[in-house]
């Protein structure tokens, strides 16, 4: 067969290793996976034929976890351990989720305020978690579908997502077993569907309204090149409030308790959907409530009506694409292209307002549902390698503005929004008082000039920055935003040349050691694997337990122990060297350890008291009162 | 060929140490060389390419800002130079200019909140970006001469604009947010 093979010439004759990759699109409400496959990038489906994956997730019993439409199925019988939405919650914390006064359709636990937890029968779940869960079904998927393992995957986040929220988008990748090329844009995966495709010039505008995040991205098409001139929107304006708006009609119109259940406002979110999906071909739509334990109940709902009570939401959109394109420094005229992607842009009432904003008509060619994960998709391929002759190159910004506390409460800003990454910036820092050798800094993110009501991102801890008089100390803090639209920081004395040790408090998201133990929580984790990690774990520190022992007794054994004791000593000693060595059973070594530890208990006692003593001689009784 | 991050960023992108830049050459430089080390070429490289990537597209990106801003751009070459910028101390200390920057910050502020308003920021920015003009103008042929520490004065001025027009653009986004 080596004799079939016929190359162009000047390529290689080595046949290219088909790397496979994914594009995802996590979305509020519905997520995809799709991959290019005979050159093509199109949307996997699953063994049903279904393209689209409900974002449900939900928890049943005996720690089983179902995804998608057969969890939706669930959303009215079981709606608490039904979690939908869980996008909303992603890189947010307690405290503004309740800020934002709205609907969300499952509980909170209380007491969880950086990292809040949604109630459900298998426990708290993080949205980290909710969204990993999604992410695996994808996966799956595409492995079957692909026949193979995923090299990696790029995941689509909303332009406007801050660095709290990619970082949590990352972490579900993490937690979902993904190698993740990149985190993409929104707008600029659609942008690269329909670029590449039609071999686009010109100043497209892209405009994305989803189930729960609005974006709107303008970009400059030239060669090959992607340059996103701005980027805007609102992270929490979607689809999904303009269920809410029909939600909050009904309730006014049917006359129904403030209070309501979870099931009845679940359902009644259900029948806004409907009502709002079928408005877009009728006129008027009749919505009907099963009423629990009542009569049933129903009225009319006209187009116009809906389009009054969604008008405000539609007029926010709006503002933001005014604002993308003065910060693109340029005018409605100079654009070539409007391209409309999301569910939610299927509302005539929102076509109608951006053709009239933009003063021409949109685009929609590609299935406003698919384009953003056929776009991401394409990127994936390209970044798996694939195509090494292709010529893309995509210059994404930074979409909010990253900032310092100062005196004040003030946040003075670092990197503007809409910088181009990746971006690196750093500031200099001094000391205010002698002998100063440590400091905490404030980042922020947002436009704003108060640092409340900015986004805090996280509390760095300076240490070990060299002692001098006040104000010599330049302690030089760098910014650096990746590809990935994600902030590192590093400080440095500039004098001295030491580096300051960082030590980061986000002030949202999970810290590292929290992900690494949801990993080993996770279920993906055969029960084997846990079984041998905990047996390293529990030799590495018999270890401990052992060489501690060794280094006590070589320098007071002798001298604090009679020798029957060292000898009952050393015979657990010896007990839990040789489970340590066998290695066989965890249990046998924690056994072993805690004998060791009873039989050392009195002279642990005796070291202590010695200790004691010797810290106090010399040393005046009120000294110690101080 | 590893990268040289100590070239100017003139050189960097092929163009001559002047005030006036060619902006399409600056971009499609800018986009040659992005082509070369942009991240997204290196997802698959180990650790260290990744980073060495990062630092080098975050470096271009600065080039490229500083060549694209006009008061970047004159101060950077007063840098080249050897003039230095304390950004704590330096500052102009021409009480008249200082004074009527005050002024039209104060016009800023005291914007009527209607269309109106709007017009007169529209006024206000075309009347700040004509007194930046002149200021560049002036700065070019300090430049030209030689007559640097005059120049790094007009540098301390020019930067003022710079907040001008973000104060303006700030006050133009809370207009349109309360009536648009």
């Amino acid at each position: 067969m080596a004799l079939m093979q016929i190359s162009e010439p000047g390529m290689s004759t080595a046949p290219h290793q088909h790397r496979l990759a994914a594009g995802i699109d996590l979305g509020t409400t519905n997520s995809l996976v799709a991959s290019v496959r005979n050159g093509l990038a199109e949307p996997l489906a699953d063994q049903q034929g279904a393209v689209i994956l409900p974002s449900v997730v939900h928890f049943a019993e005996q720690d089983k976890v179902l995804v998608g439409m057969s969890a939706q199925a669930l959303a009215l019988s079981d709606p608490l351990n039904t979690i939908a939405s869980a996008k909303r919650v992603l890189g947010r914390s307690s405290q503004e989720l309740a800020a934002q006064t709205k609907y969300l359709p499952f509980e909170l636990e209380a007491g969880h305020d950086s990292v809040p937890r949604i109630r459900t029968r298998a426990g708290g779940k993080t949205a980290v978690e909710v969204s990993a869960q999604i992410l695996r079904c994808l996966r799956q998927r595409a492995e079957e579908t692909l026949g193979g393992e995923l090299t990696g995957v790029v995941i689509t986040v909303p332009a406007y997502f801050d660095d709290s929220q990619r970082q949590a988008t990352k972490d579900a990748a993490t937690l979902a077993g993904l190698n993740v090329f990149r985190l993409l844009n929104e707008p600029t995966a659609a942008a690269i569907a329909y670029g590449l495709d039609q071999a686009a010039e010109g100043v497209v505008v892209v405009y994305d309204l989803g189930g729960g995040t609005f974006d709107v991205s303008i970009l400059r098409l030239r060669r090959g090149v992607f340059e996103v001139l701005a980027t805007g929107g609102d992270s929490a304006l979607g689809g999904d409030d303009f269920d809410q708006a029909i939600v909050q009609w009904l309730i006014q119109e049917l006359k129904l308790d403030g209070d309501l259940e979870h099931q009845m406002m679940r359902q009644l979110m259900l029948q806004a959907r409907t009502a709002k999906e079928r408005l877009s071909d009728l006129e008027a739509v009749e919505i009907n409530i099963e009423g629990m334990g009542q009569e049933a109940l129903s009225c009319t709902l006209t187009r116009t009506q809906f389009d009054q009570l969604t008008q405000p939401l539609v007029k926010k959109s709006l503002v933001a694409c005014r604002r993308a394109l003065r910060d693109a420094d340029i005018t409605q005229e100079d654009v070539t292209e409007v391209v409309l992607v999301g569910g939610s842009t299927r509302v005539p009432a929102v076509r109608d307002a951006i053709e009239g904003f933009f003063e021409r008509t949109a685009q929609a060619d590609i299935d406003p549902d698919q384009v953003v994960a056929v776009g991401a998709a394409i990127q994936a391929d390209l970044l798996a390698g694939n195509k090494p002759d292709d010529e893309l190159l995509l210059l994404d910004v930074i979409p909010l503005s990253l900032g310092l506390e100062t005196m004040g409460g003030l946040v003075e800003k670092v990197i503007d929004r809409n910088t181009t990454i990746p971006v690196t910036r750093a500031q200099e820092f001094t000391t205010y008082k002698d002998g100063q050798t440590a400091m905490r800094i404030h980042v922020l993110q947002g436009e704003r000039e108060l640092v409340s009501d900015c986004r805090s991102l996280a509390h760095f801890d300076l240490t070990g920055i060299p002692p001098m008089v006040a104000g010599a100390a330049k302690i030089r803090v760098t910014f650096q935003v990746d590809a990935d639209g994600l902030l590192n920081v590093d400080a440095e004395e500039v004098n001295s040349g030491v580096r300051a040790q960082i030590e980061v408090k986000p002030s949202y998201g999970l810290s590292d050691n929290e992900i690494e133990k949801m990993l080993t929580d996770s279920i993906e984790y055969a029960e084997s694997d846990i079984k041998a990690r905990s047996l390293r774990e529990q030799q590495v520190e018999a270890d401990r337990v052992l060489e501690a022992l060794d280094t006590a007794l070589a320098k007071d054994g002798a001298e604090l122990l009679k020798p029957d004791e060292i000898e009952k000593i050393e015979q657990c000693r010896q007990q839990l060297a040789d489970a340590r060595a066998q290695a066989a059973n965890v249990d046998v070594i924690v056994a072993a350890i805690k004998a060791l530890e009873l039989a050392c208990e009195e002279y642990v006692a005796r070291r202590m008291n010695r200790s004691v003593q010797g810290m106090m001689q010399g040393h005046k009784i009120d000294e110690f009162n101080n | 060929m590893p990268f040289d991050f100590s070239r100017n960023y003139f050189d960097l992108f092929g163009l001559a140490v002047d005030f006036n830049v060619d902006r399409s050459l600056l971009n499609e430089q800018y986009q040659t060389l992005q082509g070369q080390h942009h991240p997204d070429k290196f997802v698959q490289s180990d650790d260290a390419q990744r980073r060495l990537a990062v630092q080098i597209t975050a470096h271009l990106n600065q080039a490229q800002d500083t060549l694209k801003d006009e008061h970047a751009r004159a101060r950077y070459l007063l840098t080249l130079r050897g003039v230095s910028f304390d950004k704590e101390q330096d500052t102009t200390k021409d009480m008249d200019f200082l004074m009527a920057q005050m002024e039209l910050r104060e016009q800023i502020d005291e914007v009527s909140n209607d269309e109106q308003g709007l017009d007169h920021l529209d006024k206000l920015a075309r009347q700040a970006k004509q007194q930046k003009n002149d200021l560049i103008q002036r700065y070019q042929e300090l430049l030209a001469d030689n007559q640097l520490e005059e120049a790094k004065e007009l540098v301390l001025k020019l930067q003022f604009f710079g907040r001008l027009q973000s104060q303006i653009s700030a006050k133009q986004e809370q207009l349109e947010d309360q009536f648009l």
